[in-house]
């Protein structure tokens, strides 16, 4: 194991090789890239399994050291990498618990998605390896971006992403859904990303190093002083904004749903199990920042995140398009992390990360074969009693909704609920005057839980049970191939016991020590949440029973309501309907607010750049000449006429100076600098 | 030898070249065109030996070289104390190699695109040479100035006859403006020759003696003298307008000089005379070049977004980029030397970066208009069906362009912004609005020109010759080297970054 551990820049390397080669050998391998792609991500995965337990066996190391640190298992270090002044960078990639178990996520994703794509796309797929080149990429950002030791290289694999995002949503160029959801993608981000830079700049200027440990050893320090501490939250706050951006946190949350535009596997992986993730695994790994500044930072994460989740679960309940349903989903519960990270659930945000990207990216995959089985049909209302038609796809879409709504044994259950702790729990000091407001995200977070166990019912039964509503498509429909549904299955398994892992319930009745590995492997040094065992039954009560109520209703609607009355029931409620189905006007506010503003600022300024800017240099050339006419005309008639031997001096000058103004200027410089010369000597005489 | 003279050898190969092709016929275009090839690619042979020896090289104590390589110095008008001496720093040996790289990319470019009077116009081309490199080796000011003169006329001829519809304006607005500025800047460089009496034009001794006089009305008269000659270069905002029109009107190659090391001229010349020589006005006035290069970048790139013309675009955002330069300047000339050197190494990264970048997107926008004949982005359409390898050039390009990173682009835009922000706090952010805005035009643009459905008029276009690929992979190779691995450009300019933040400390009493 040691051998895997000590090399484990190697599963970096192997994707980018992989997208290197099928760049370079497009037209040699056409369809015989998902080989190469996949095989060499199947290395890397269980290169990162040995990896995993090697960590594991590693004892203490990976997670003990102070300050919201955890030291790294193993670090390399291109020392000295570039000279900023005086300061030197290094770039360093690093491996400890949490590294080491999204090594994990991102290959088994990485892997599921390559083999599934292979049958996904149709034959006459035009941009096969464009997808698989930009799919491992893609997968190096990922990888880069948990493995990097500084804020550094961790935005360079972030923005990677961020260009294989766009690359993988404008897949089908051609369209202009792709096109328009592209650009909306990688702009919106963008704006979240100045946000992190400036947070980076801040850091920097303030801390002068940019790397995890080193940040964990100055910043204690530095916030020792108010004025610095303030400085610093506001930086966090900033590199939160990045977050906002990747992790389409609202309000920029917008991007996501239309990223959906590309293919769906892509989306499985990008949007749904890691890209997004990453703006939770910054704040994660920045918690030296975040849990030392001023704690205003951290409350406004957990109440973004928490408003995030119920926001955007609302959505979802409205949604026709089964792949917009997942988007919104998504943003429900990456809101749901972050949310756990501001309330200090260290260990839980990222559980639920891991545990999400299991089941998140198996119901994207799921969706990919019900759309691709229902000749791209992804509207939820033409789709029906597909179980039939498609069992194996859709016994693992059960799995993965199980999960995602926290049926109790399914992997999200258990997350959920340790973030709902986290939640119950918190009391920060500065809200200790308004207890309702700390408890204000945990309200938050269990409606967002009734909701998703509500909006997951509606779309699984219109997808799979009741009545088929076409038939002609529904006759068509046909399960899956195998190389779509064995990935299917391969990320069931994790997303149904990844959970199991840290168990705390079970555990307190059987004692099993491996049921608690997992929150000893995700522990952080400084953050520890007290709650009695009674309060954890309260909440998984709760919990619970949020998620049955959630489904009850759903069924109820969807399967034992008429339409015609649910109809009666959308009039009734008409304005808030219409409200959250055109998802509170957040779209259009910015297209008027900020996409019409910019353009006709740009225009604007185009318009000055050319009237007013250029014109008055173009003036001052016209003044130029005016002043070269108005001199030979005063040169003609009224010296001339004074005396004859003067004008002959002064026509010669006039027309030196017409000449200036047509190009003909070398003597017009020479002139004037004789003459400034003449000027500064005498001056100089004079005074 | 030749390491001796090595400067002089670099500088006045293209000028034999030049004087030996006046004596061909112009029939002879062959050869024209070989010996316009050799007479550029020798100056780019000759400094790489100066490249690999950079370390081993003395580095010069006498006054007037003082931190300079491979001087050389012969005395030229004693009267006024006017020596030809030639010295290389960090700032002007990356700008030399960068110019020696970019002039037979050039050649090679106008090769089978430039087809009128071809002997004129690679003449004009190695006489251009001969100033853009003599400007960066010259350390006496009276020599710069002939130097500086000396780019204005080929330029001025190479817009004038072989540019485009509108070429007589563009070509007489480039040579007024740029004209008027550096007769303005010898003004300011005569005064302070004058007020201090040191009786040489020697740059750097100049600056020894200038750099004490106190900060009063003509100091500040002769510094914004200096400066606004340089800021019409460069080209600084207000005093942009002549490049977009210049830029529109050149041929391809002569977009790609203009663009790549011409506007470096200014920059440099800020960083070798205009704050070196009055570090004290500088610090007083650093909040307003601060605002005009935060505008430059916000607003340039806000101006490239509502343009119909693609070239007019790339020059914008030559604007834009410059920009950067100039903020991270402004922020090296307020802040203690530790991170004024951030500011500043990043900042004159951004001007290598660009001299790298901006030529090759020139180059990828005439690859466009050589086959469509436009650069209207309404016209232009689906550019990635019909002709793939040039439409990935030129997205490559533009992401390089717009800053992404592991492209040299974003090394220098963060670097600088990360030695601004000290000095000048949030209003960085002006910037990053800019550089949103950036990326939303470039992503605009290559929807317009390279994505949706292919176009029928455009079927069957050639894609990329050989000949495109030989002058876009070394930019290409270059831009992501140092995108990837920058220690060796910044390595180079540590030396001269340090003595200059350290000279616009100790004025300032940091």
């Amino acid at each position: 194991m040691d051998f895997f551990l000590n090399n484990f820049w190697v599963v970096l390397a192997l994707p980018l090789f992989a997208s290197a080669f099928i760049a370079m050998f497009a037209r040699q391998l056409r369809r015989k890239a998902w080989i190469v792609g996949s095989g060499l991500m199947g290395v890397a995965l269980l290169w990162s399994l040995a990896v995993l337990a090697g960590v594991t066996g590693n004892g203490e190391a990976g997670h003990a050291a102070a300050n919201y640190l955890t030291e790294p298992v193993r670090h390399l270090v291109w020392k000295n990498w570039a000279s900023w002044g005086p300061y030197q960078i290094d770039l360093g990639l690093m491996v400890d618990n949490l590294t080491a178990i999204m090594m994990v996520v991102v290959t088994l994703v990485s892997f599921a998605v390559q083999v599934y794509s292979q049958g996904y796309f149709e034959a006459n797929e035009k941009r096969f390896t464009r997808f698989y080149s930009a799919i491992n990429l893609f997968s190096v950002g990922m990888l880069g971006l948990v493995m990097a030791d500084n804020l550094f290289l961790l935005l360079v694999s972030w923005e990677i992403m961020g260009l294989c995002s766009y690359l993988l949503i404008g897949h089908w160029y051609e369209q202009e859904w792709p096109r328009y959801g592209q650009i909306k993608a990688f702009l919106t981000t963008r704006v979240g990303d100045i946000g992190l830079m400036l947070g980076i700049w801040m850091i920097f200027a303030e801390t002068r190093q940019l790397t995890w440990d080193g940040l964990a050893t100055t910043i204690p320090q530095l916030v020792q002083n108010p004025g610095t501490a303030a400085v610093l939250a506001l930086a966090a706050f900033f590199i939160f904004t990045g977050a906002i951006g990747k992790s389409a946190q609202f309000p920029l949350h917008v991007w996501l749903p239309d990223a959906m535009a590309g293919p769906t596997p892509g989306s499985a992986i990008i949007h749904a199990a890691t890209m997004v993730a990453a703006g939770v695994y910054l704040v994660a790994r920045s918690f030296m920042i975040f849990g030392n500044v001023p704690e205003w930072v951290l409350i406004t994460v957990a109440f973004v995140g928490a408003f995030t989740s119920l926001f955007a679960a609302s959505i979802a309940t409205l949604r026709h398009d089964i792949k917009e349903v997942l988007a919104y989903s998504t943003i429900s519960q990456l809101g749901y992390m972050i949310m756990a990270l501001g309330v200090g659930g260290w260990a839980a945000g990222n559980f639920h990360m891991v545990t999400h990207a299991f089941f998140k990216s198996l119901l994207f995959l799921a969706a990919g074969s019900v759309i691709a089985a229902h000749h791209h049909n992804q509207l939820l209302h033409k789709m029906g009693g597909l179980r039939k038609k498609l069992p194996i796809t859709f016994a693992t879409w059960m799995v993965g909704y199980l999960a995602l709504i926290g049926f109790p044994g399914f992997s999200g259950f258990f997350s959920k609920d340790e973030l709902l702790l986290a939640a119950y729990g918190w009391m920060p000091a500065a809200l200790a005057g308004m207890p309702w407001l700390a408890k204000l995200p945990f309200v938050m977070a269990l409606i967002t839980a009734f909701l998703t166990a509500y909006y997951m019912t509606r779309a699984t039964y219109l997808a799979f049970f009741g009545e088929p509503r076409d038939m002609e498509l529904y006759e068509h429909a046909h399960e899956s191939p195998k190389v779509m549904t064995i990935p299917l299955i391969l990320l069931a398994i994790p997303a149904a016991i990844s959970g199991w892992f840290w168990a705390a319930l079970p555990y307190h009745f059987t004692h099993a020590e491996w049921m608690k590995s997992m929150e000893r492997f995700l522990h952080l040094p400084g953050i520890e949440h007290s709650v009695t065992f009674a309060q954890e039954l309260q909440v998984t009560g709760m919990a619970t029973t949020a998620a049955f109520l959630g489904i009850f209703v759903g069924w109820l609607l969807y399967a034992k309501v008429k339409p015609a009355t649910r109809a009666a029931w959308i009039e009734a409620g008409k304005p808030l309907y219409t409200l959250v189905r055109n998802k509170y006007y957040v779209d259009e506010f910015y297209e008027v607010a900020v996409i019409r503003t910019t353009q006709a600022a740009s225009r604007f300024i185009a318009w000055f750049d050319g009237a007013v800017v250029d014109g008055l240099v173009n003036f001052v050339g016209t003044l130029g000449t005016w002043i070269a006419d108005a001199s030979a005309w005063f040169d003609r008639n009224v010296v001339d006429a004074l005396v004859v031997m003067w004008a002959d001096i002064s026509r010669a000058v006039g027309s030196a100076f017409r000449r200036l103004a047509t190009g003909y200027i070398q003597q017009y410089m020479v002139t004037f600098a004789a003459a400034v010369v003449a000027c500064v000597i005498l001056f100089q005489v004079f005074s | 030898m030749f390491m001796e003279h090595a400067l002089t050898w670099i500088v006045f190969t293209p000028l034999v070249f030049a004087l030996v092709m006046m004596f061909i016929p112009k029939t002879q275009e062959k050869v024209l065109w070989w010996l316009a090839g050799i007479g550029t690619l020798l100056p780019l042979l000759f400094s790489l030996p100066l490249a690999a020896g950079w370390y081993s090289a003395p580095v010069s104590t006498e006054p007037w070289a003082e931190g300079m390589r491979y001087v050389e110095r012969v005395l030229w008008i004693k009267e006024i104390g006017v020596h030809y001496t030639l010295g290389v720093d960090g700032f002007a040996f990356t700008m030399l190699v960068l110019s020696c790289l970019l002039f037979p990319l050039a050649i090679l470019a106008s090769y089978g695109y430039i087809k009128e009077r071809v002997k004129d116009y690679l003449v004009l081309m190695l006489i251009l040479m001969v100033g853009t490199n003599g400007v960066f080796v010259s350390l006496d000011f009276m020599l710069f100035y002939v130097f500086w003169e000396i780019v204005l006329l080929p330029m001025y001829f190479l817009i004038g006859i072989w540019g485009g519809p509108r070429r007589s304006y563009a070509a007489i607005k480039f040579f007024l403006y740029t004209l008027l500025g550096s007769v303005v800047m010898l003004v300011g460089a005569i005064y302070l020759y004058v007020r201090t009496g040191v009786q040489t034009f020697n740059m750097l001794q100049m600056a020894d003696a200038t750099s004490g006089l106190p900060v009063d009305g003509l100091t500040t008269f002769a510094f914004f003298a200096l400066l606004i000659g340089f800021a019409v270069k460069v080209p600084m905002f207000p005093f942009h307008t002549w490049l977009p029109d210049a830029h529109v009107e050149a041929p391809t190659p002569v977009s790609m000089l203009l663009a790549g090391i011409l506007l470096k001229l200014g920059s440099y010349a800020m960083v070798r005379i205009s704050h070196p020589m009055l570090p004290q006005v500088a610090r007083n006035y650093a909040w307003l070049l601060f605002a005009a290069g935060v505008t430059a970048v916000v607003y340039a790139a806000a101006a490239a977004m509502a343009q119909k013309d693609f070239k007019k675009q790339v020059a914008y955002s030559s604007v834009s980029h410059m920009g950067f330069f100039v903020m991270a300047l402004a922020a090296a000339s307020v802040l203690e030397p530790e991170l004024g050197q951030i500011a500043l190494a990043g900042g004159y990264f951004v001007t290598i970066a660009h001299g790298l970048i901006s030529p090759a997107f020139f180059f990828a926008v005439g690859m466009f208009y050589e086959r469509t004949h436009t650069r209207d982005l309404d016209k232009l359409g689906g550019m990635f069906l019909t002709v793939p390898v040039i439409s990935f050039m030129t997205a490559f390009i533009a992401f390089a362009n717009l800053g992404l990173p592991g492209m040299a682009g974003f090394i220098g835009e963060f670097i600088a912004l990360t030695g601004t922000y000290p000095a000048f706090g949030l209003w960085v952010l002006i910037a990053g609005v800019g550089m949103v805005l950036t990326a939303a035009w470039h992503l605009l643009t290559m929807r317009n020109v390279l994505l949706g459905p292919a176009k029928k008029e455009y079927a069957g276009l050639a894609d990329v010759t050989w000949k495109e690929k030989l002058i876009f992979a070394p930019l290409a190779v270059l831009i992501v080297l140092f995108g990837v691995w920058p220690a060796p450009v910044l390595n180079i300019l540590a030396q001269s970054v340090e003595t200059l933040s350290q000279v616009l400390a100790i004025v300032g009493g940091n």
